[in-house]
């Protein structure tokens, strides 16, 4: 696995509630992922996308998910 | 004949209700009595065991014992006064040796229903106690959680209020007139114990199991009855209420032979249709009907036609690849199916599951609660989906193939598949006491594999269909090293299906922690599961799944799906202990 991809598992690992910060640095890692990573990277953003209630509690919605990120 | 059995159900239910305010009452009495009103002590709490045992044996069992004992011969009466009327010869219009023997067992299997739950709530109550004793739980908390465990939200209270609405539902419970009123008056309830979790309690069971008992005595009697008699057509008997099933309305007063009947059963599916054999099962849970035997050659009846499709079962409703959790589906029995098929069938489905009071709805808004972005995006934007199903192909823009964007497209085959796999996630919806999902969704530009939130399952046509399934298929065991693990569960498994199957499994593990115990909005955004799984102590490394590692959340489903599907040798002993304890 590539470093990138271990700090976007890091992200998903967090044993704390995910907030903002996080979803933006993954986010960021997303667009430079390797092409041979984006099958298990797939899989990253199922856990991510599992874990989205956390940061929408603290935020008070999805005003923070940008118009790209939609599915 | 229909009626009598129908006010029989109605009284063993309310009888059985009934019981269930004294057991609550002995056993918060014993408790109270042995503690005076204190914590209680591990020594004790193994000391009340025995005693709630027999509290229970002699309030609620004794009570089964009565019912089964005292009107399950009033059923067999019933159902020999309807052979007695039939043209045939006088032999088979009387109780015989055999006919005794029967009710017999019928009674004993009956009995061994309520054991069943009996036995299973004396645990629990014993776990609650033991468990008070370790966590120094205050004594009026642990009382309260017995009582939920007993009657739910129905317990007794201290308040006025609440005892009078409790009254109110169980005295008119059973009238049709009242039902509006009942119905707000249950929304209240749930609503004053907005903190209660207790999901499962005993009267929810009981109450169940006391009515459909009197129904499948009655059925399989009167089936061993009609085969010595050597009637093999049997009329759809029974009244209509507000509820019915639509199976059961267009069933009603068709006289059909045996062989259409069970031929129907195997090939069919509708809306709470339950497993068993047609004559017991009927209609399903709390069904209303039953089968009368008939001969059309006395001229009464006619033999009628099994319903055709359009005027009966929605093609949809066909099923045309069957599948169950004991049974599964292999992938050469894989029928295609099309797109129309899927989204018709399947979005009739979620439709009628979305309607499950386990979802909660805003009591401002009265719109059901969520908290997944697609759900809230989708309301946002006024887009359908709960109880809604949308499936698209899906393109990749940057990658290109021949010039042209990259397309993953679903097949009949893999609509076959969606079609059977909804049939085992509705069966583990049912052995895991969750909501039958409400929604398949996945857009044409997402990234993600798969996905669950709000009961609505994403898929990603990139990754969950036959075209871009591998058959590559690991030999990693327990005791090898833990870097040469798999990434995700699909490796375990050598064919193409169960390798799908295992995200769809993956996937509803996610359900069930996001819905178990779930009793309203409280509950829905802050699951109990949720809670139960962040207390799980060292999991990284223990699972056969390097993506096992990655979240508690993760491990529990990649464990589900393995456990779920016969891998138990690669489930991780910690998740199993968790399954038991937490979930079961």
């Amino acid at each position: 696995m590539s470093k990138l991809f271990d700090e976007a598992k890091d992200i998903i690992g967090l044993e704390r509630d995910l907030n903002l910060n996080d979803y933006e640095k993954f986010k960021e890692i997303q667009k430079n992922i390797l092409e041979n990573e984006e099958e298990k990277f797939a899989w990253l953003l199922e856990a991510l996308e599992i874990r989205l209630p956390e940061i929408a509690q603290k935020e008070g919605g999805y005003d923070w998910i940008k118009p790209e990120d939609d599915d | 004949m229909s009626r009598i059995l129908e006010k029989l159900a109605d009284q063993h239910e309310e009888r059985i209700i009934n019981v269930l305010y004294k057991l609550e009452n002995d056993v918060v009495n014993e408790i109270t009595r042995a503690t005076k009103g204190n914590l209680v002590s591990q020594r004790l709490a193994i000391q009340l065991q025995p005693r709630l045992r027999t509290i229970i044996e002699s309030t609620f069992l004794n009570e089964a014992d009565l019912l089964i004992n005292d009107d399950y011969n009033k059923i067999a009466k019933e159902t020999l006064d309807t052979f007695g009327k039939m043209p045939i010869p006088a032999k088979f219009k009387n109780l015989t040796d055999v006919d005794l023997a029967t009710i017999n067992a019928l009674k004993t299997q009956s009995f061994s229903g309520f054991e069943d739950i009996a036995e299973r709530f004396l645990k629990v109550i014993n776990d609650e106690v033991y468990q008070s004793t370790i966590a120094g739980r205050p004594f009026n908390d642990m009382v309260s959680n017995i009582k939920s465990h007993i009657n739910g939200v129905y317990k007794a209270s201290n308040v006025s209020e609440i005892n009078e609405l409790v009254d109110f539902v169980n005295e008119n419970k059973f009238d049709s007139a009242k039902k509006a009123q009942v119905e707000d008056a249950v929304r209240k309830l749930h609503t004053q114990y907005a903190s209660d979790r207790a999901g499962n309690n005993l009267r929810r069971y009981a109450s169940q199991i006391a009515h459909d008992s009197v129904m499948q005595f009655h059925g399989q009697f009167t089936v061993a009855k009609a085969k010595a008699s050597g009637l093999e057509h049997f009329t759809y008997t029974g009244t209509l209420v507000r509820d019915s099933r639509e199976f059961c309305q267009n069933m009603l007063n068709r006289t059909l032979t045996e062989e259409q009947i069970r031929d129907m059963w195997n090939t069919r599916a509708w809306q709470g249709k339950s497993t068993g054999d047609p004559f017991i099962v009927r209609g399903g849970y709390r069904c209303r009907h039953t089968w009368i035997p008939t001969d059309p050659a006395w001229g009464e009846e006619t033999v009628d036609e099994v319903p055709t499709e359009e005027e009966a079962f929605d093609e949809t409703l066909n099923v045309k690849n069957s599948s169950s959790l004991t049974n599964k589906i292999k992938l050469d029995d894989i029928k295609p199916v099309s797109n129309t098929f899927i989204l018709n069938k399947l979005g009739k489905q979620f439709k009628e599951n979305a309607k499950d009071g386990r979802y909660p709805d805003n009591l401002t808004t009265g719109k059901p609660t969520i908290r997944f972005r697609s759900a809230i995006n989708a309301r946002l934007n006024n887009e359908k989906y709960i109880g809604h199903i949308k499936i698209e192909d899906s393109i990749n823009k940057k990658r290109l193939v021949n010039g042209k964007p990259q397309e993953f497209k679903w097949s009949e085959k893999d609509y076959g598949i969606m079609e059977a796999m909804m049939q085992e996630l509705d069966e583990l919806a049912i052995k895991y006491d969750v909501p039958k999902l409400r929604g398949i969704n996945m857009a044409s530009n997402s990234r993600t594999v798969a996905s669950m939130g709000d009961g609505v399952l994403k898929l990603n046509p990139r990754y969950i269909t036959l075209d871009r399934t591998g058959n590559e298929v690991s030999k990693w065991k327990m005791g090898d090293s833990i870097f040469d693990r798999p990434f995700t569960a699909d490796s375990h498994f050598e064919n193409r299906l169960d390798k799908i199957r295992s995200t769809y499994y993956h996937e509803f593990g996610h359900h069930i922690h996001q819905n178990k115990y779930n009793q309203d909005s409280i509950d829905y955004y802050s699951p109990q599961l949720e809670q139960d799984l962040k207390k799980v102590g060292r999991f990284k490394g223990k699972g056969a799944t390097e993506y096992s590692d990655y979240n508690k959340k993760e491990w529990f489903c990649e464990n589900f799906a393995l456990y779920e599907l016969g891998k138990i040798k690669l489930v991780d002993p910690r998740f199993i202990k968790f399954l038991d304890e937490k979930v079961k």
